[in-house]
């Protein structure tokens, strides 16, 4: 007896369908599995067998087959536990043979329970793809698996329940009545849901309390010059270097960064979520990621960790920050091979992992604000504080490598606010205000890039900048004439004119002018001279 | 022939090991350069005090006639001169010091008969130290008298370079072989004293920046100067050492006044309290050194014609104690873009200087 269903998993951030085959047929008494498996989906034979006999099925005593197509892919997980089960349940004709192709995903327990897996997202997506209208997700995934539209997920919990639901219709021949059944009970779920979810808001777990909330930027006094680069930052998407004493505040302002980003667009929401469901990090959630992540990887971070890779080639930091800001604070502590690596990803926006048989391509499309302490001791220029020398100085700064820096658009310095200046009781923008400002900026650069394959004035290249940073004779003249004094690179240069573009954007100026460009030059300058 | 062999011979003498300065000029006395390098083991031991004796056992010198005469020429080479105590050209002021040194190299010129002021101070001074010291380097060079300092880090190169600014003449006194730039990063600095100036030292091509031979540097540094200006010292610094010294060999000891707060005033202010002249314009010391009273009202201010009415407010809220851009937003209530905008025009016109990133003082001019 053959049978056939499907179960899924995913490369990068994309989903597979694979294909789970059994074959019952008279020989000794052996259960196989086949298409290059990695040990944890060798161990599933051991689970779905014990699984099933304590859900009440016995397997005949005759030679089982199983195999997971495509077999020239190396496969690993526990996402295939379900589906296994199910199709050895229909070749040993405990079920009865499916009428359409239904997905089956999830790790099974040793007394028949399925557990919760990472990836549900992008394999469901997937499976709306090619055209599946059925799928079975284990209960914990079962949120996760409804953000995806028109097509029809039941959460499940044991195996007895998928051998019920199975049973029942498909007598009659007729999956359309299912998906109705369970678009119908997961509306009145959803209805209970949303009323459980008001009413407990207040005992809502306190940890998250801080993640959840929006950070504004009206909480931070002062801090004009700093406020008004990151806005400058965030309404081009360049990259910015904070340089500050500690206490001064330079984690408190990256962290509000997100908060004037633009609002997600739902394929944003979408693909951030993709990504945090591979990576297994939307277990505790479940739900749709609608506000931009803020990561802020400790110094002491890996490579694998932060460019993406170990074992599964999982996405990194820089992956995990898509579509928002990746903070790394103490920048010169950080390992130089490390930061190093982040060249790349930063030029073409997504980063390629490569393990053993597995090639991964993750988006990383992040803001990097990077901050540091402008010497060893941190606290110069307060000389009643700091003995660092010039040379101690410069040995700190020259452990970032120019490459990077050269990535980096704007340097400002974060000075400590004054006790009076924090007791002032002054009046400071909201985050909401500045995120509007920000919008209409990137309008103008969306409207205006329409037919190029970038959307950000940081992304300009090279034909770009000709064609959509002209300058006046006179504007050109000055800034030749600045560039030839300061001996400054042709790098710089171009650095300089998309700071200045994004500026001149502000103001909704299609000119660049002068002053956009001095501004744009004071907070360029000192990149390279330090 | 006769004297270039003499010349050899006290250059043999003067850079040979084991004896101390102290020991070498006693036995002068009695003998000469010749002799004291030929006499053998045992004679050595009969002259010298036992002390000396275990010292000068520790290294054996031995007078190799063709190891100095290779050295000699690696001198000329170098274009390193090399100048006796003895010598006509010797600087008076620092042979009538009590500590002389024997010999001294140096590469461009000597200082000669016109006035010199050593500039000394902190190595890790505030903005406002250096920038004071470049200042009165600048105004007393343009006046003719010479900047002498010890080409280290902070009130020291900002010292020297105030007086290259505007071309008047700097010496560098080194703790190290006249041709070993220390520090290095000093490099562009010593290239350029070279031309406008010289850099001097007691000790021979190669020697390389010992820790004892920054203060035996500071008695020199003092020793060619008429007075030594304090611009920025902690307590129980090198700058007080040389300041020490001075008094010592009777010069005049000036010290720039600092708020008592302060850390780095804490030397100058206790120089002040044991006696030291008190100095808040270059024109005081100028006063000193030449004995005139030259009635020169040094107009600080910019001549603010040329600024506009917004470029003065932001020029009005600096001093020489940096300013952050922060402050002057807060200050003047101007939007950021404006002030940035205010600020390069005026550095770039000269009124203003950035110190470190986004920190602001006035240029003296």
């Amino acid at each position: 007896m053959y049978s056939k269903v499907y179960s899924g998993t995913w490369e990068g951030i994309e989903g597979i369908l694979i294909q789970v085959e059994t074959d019952i047929s008279n020989g000794l008494p052996v259960f196989d599995m086949i298409g290059y498996l990695s040990s944890e989906v060798k161990e599933a034979k051991e689970r779905v067998r014990t699984a099933l006999k304590n859900q009440g099925f016995l397997l005949p005593p005759r030679r089982i087959t199983v195999n997971l197509a495509p077999a020239h892919m190396r496969k690993s997980g526990t996402m295939y536990d379900v589906a296994i089960a199910v199709s050895v349940l229909i070749a040993g004709r405990y079920l009865e043979e499916l009428q359409q192709p239904i997905l089956f995903i999830g790790e099974v327990g040793l007394d028949g329970s399925i557990n919760g897996v990472q990836g549900v997202l992008p394999v469901i997506l997937k499976a709306k793809e090619e055209d599946l209208s059925i799928c079975f997700v284990p209960k914990e995934n079962q949120k996760e698996a409804d953000l995806v539209k028109d097509i029809c997920c039941i959460g499940v919990s044991t195996l007895d329940e998928i051998v019920s639901i199975l049973n029942r219709w498909s007598k009659e021949d007729n999956y359309y009545e299912m998906i109705d059944y369970f678009r119908e009970k997961r509306n009145e779920e959803s209805d209970c849901f949303d009323f459980e979810k008001t009413h407990m808001q207040g005992t809502r777990s306190r940890k998250n309390k801080e993640s959840e909330q929006h950070l504004d930027f009206a909480d931070i006094r002062g801090q004009k010059l700093v406020k008004r680069a990151l806005e400058i930052a965030v309404s081009g998407h360049h990259n910015i270097l904070l340089s500050g004493s500690p206490g001064s505040g330079k984690s408190a302002l990256a962290k509000r960064v997100p908060s004037i980003m633009p609002e997600l667009t739902y394929e944003e929401q979408l693909e951030i979520t993709k990504i945090y469901s591979v990576s297994g990090k939307l277990t505790d959630t479940g739900t749709l990621i609608t506000k931009r992540p803020y990561r802020a990887p400790h110094h002491s971070i890996s490579m694998a960790a932060l460019i993406g890779g170990g074992r599964n080639a999982e996405p990194g930091e820089i992956s995990l920050a898509h579509k928002s800001v990746l903070f790394l604070d103490e920048l010169p502590e950080f390992k130089r091979d490390i930061l190093d690596m982040m060249r790349q990803p930063l030029e073409d926006r997504q980063v390629t992992v490569a393990r053993n048989k597995r090639v991964h391509t993750y988006p990383a499309d992040f803001m990097l604000v990077a901050a540091m302490n402008p010497c060893p001791c941190g606290y110069f220029p307060n000389r009643q504080k700091c003995s660092c020398t010039d040379r101690m100085r410069k040995k700190y700064q020259d452990r970032l490598s120019g490459p990077l820096l050269d990535r980096i658009d704007m340097l400002v310095s974060v000075m400590p606010v004054s006790m009076k200046m924090i007791r002032a009781d002054s009046k400071e923008e909201g985050s909401y205000v500045i995120q509007k400002r920000v919008e209409r900026t990137r309008a103008i650069q969306r409207r205006r890039y329409e037919e190029e394959s970038f959307c950000v004035n940081a992304h300009l290249n090279e034909q770009g900048i000709e064609k959509y940073c002209r300058l006046d004779e006179k504007e050109k003249d000055w800034l030749e004439q600045l560039i030839d004094k300061n001996e400054m690179s042709y790098r710089s240069y171009v650095r300089i004119l998309k700071l200045a573009r994004t500026i001149a954007d502000m103001e909704e100026s299609e000119q660049i002018k002068e002053r956009h460009l001095i501004e744009a030059v004071m907070l360029r300058m000192g990149l390279q001279e330090e | 022939m006769e004297k270039n062999r003499q010349r050899e011979m006290q250059y043999a003498f003067a850079t040979m090991y084991g004896l101390s300065r102290r020991t070498k000029q006693r036995l002068l006395k009695t003998f000469s350069e010749e002799e004291i390098l030929s006499f053998t083991e045992k004679e050595m031991k009969q002259i010298l005090a036992p002390k000396e004796w275990s010292n000068y056992e520790r290294y054996k010198p031995l007078y190799n006639i063709e190891e100095i005469q290779k050295e000699w020429q690696v001198l000329k080479e170098k274009g390193i001169h090399f100048i006796y105590h003895s010598d006509l050209g010797f600087p008076d002021r620092l042979k009538q010091t009590s500590d002389c040194p024997l010999a001294l190299f140096y590469k461009g010129r000597l200082p000669g008969k016109e006035k010199t002021i050593a500039i000394v101070g902190s190595r890790i001074p505030t903005a406002y130290g250096v920038e004071m010291a470049a200042y009165f380097a600048k105004e007393l060079a343009e006046r003719g008298v010479s900047i002498i300092s010890g080409m280290a880090f902070g009130i020291d190169v900002a010292a020297h370079k105030g007086a290259l600014g505007v071309n008047g003449y700097t010496y560098g006194i080194l703790g190290c072989g006249p041709d070993v730039v220390y520090p290095k990063e000093n490099f562009f600095v010593y290239e350029q004293i070279l031309k406008q100036g010289g850099i001097i030292s007691e000790y021979k091509p190669g020697e390389l920046p010992m820790s004892y031979r920054f203060p035996e540097r500071n008695r020199i540094i003092s020793g060619l100067s008429d007075g030594v200006l304090v611009v920025e010292a902690k307590a129980k610094s090198g700058s007080l050492i040389t300041a020490d010294q001075a008094l010592e060999q009777g010069k005049d000891v000036f010290a720039l006044p600092g708020r008592t707060t302060d850390l780095l005033s804490e030397g100058c202010n206790w120089l002040i309290r044991e006696g030291a002249r008190i100095v808040t314009e270059p024109s005081h010391i100028l006063e000193e050194l030449f004995q005139l009273c030259e009635n020169n009202e040094k107009n600080n201010k910019v001549q603010n014609n040329s600024l506009d009415n917004r470029e003065k407010i932001v020029y009005d809220c600096l001093s020489l104690d940096p300013k952050t851009v922060e402050d002057i937003i807060n200050a003047t209530n101007f939007t950021v873009s404006e002030v940035i905008s205010i600020l390069f025009r005026l550095e770039l016109n000269g009124y203003v200087r950035q110190v470190i990133r986004n920190h602001y003082i006035r240029q003296l001019i």
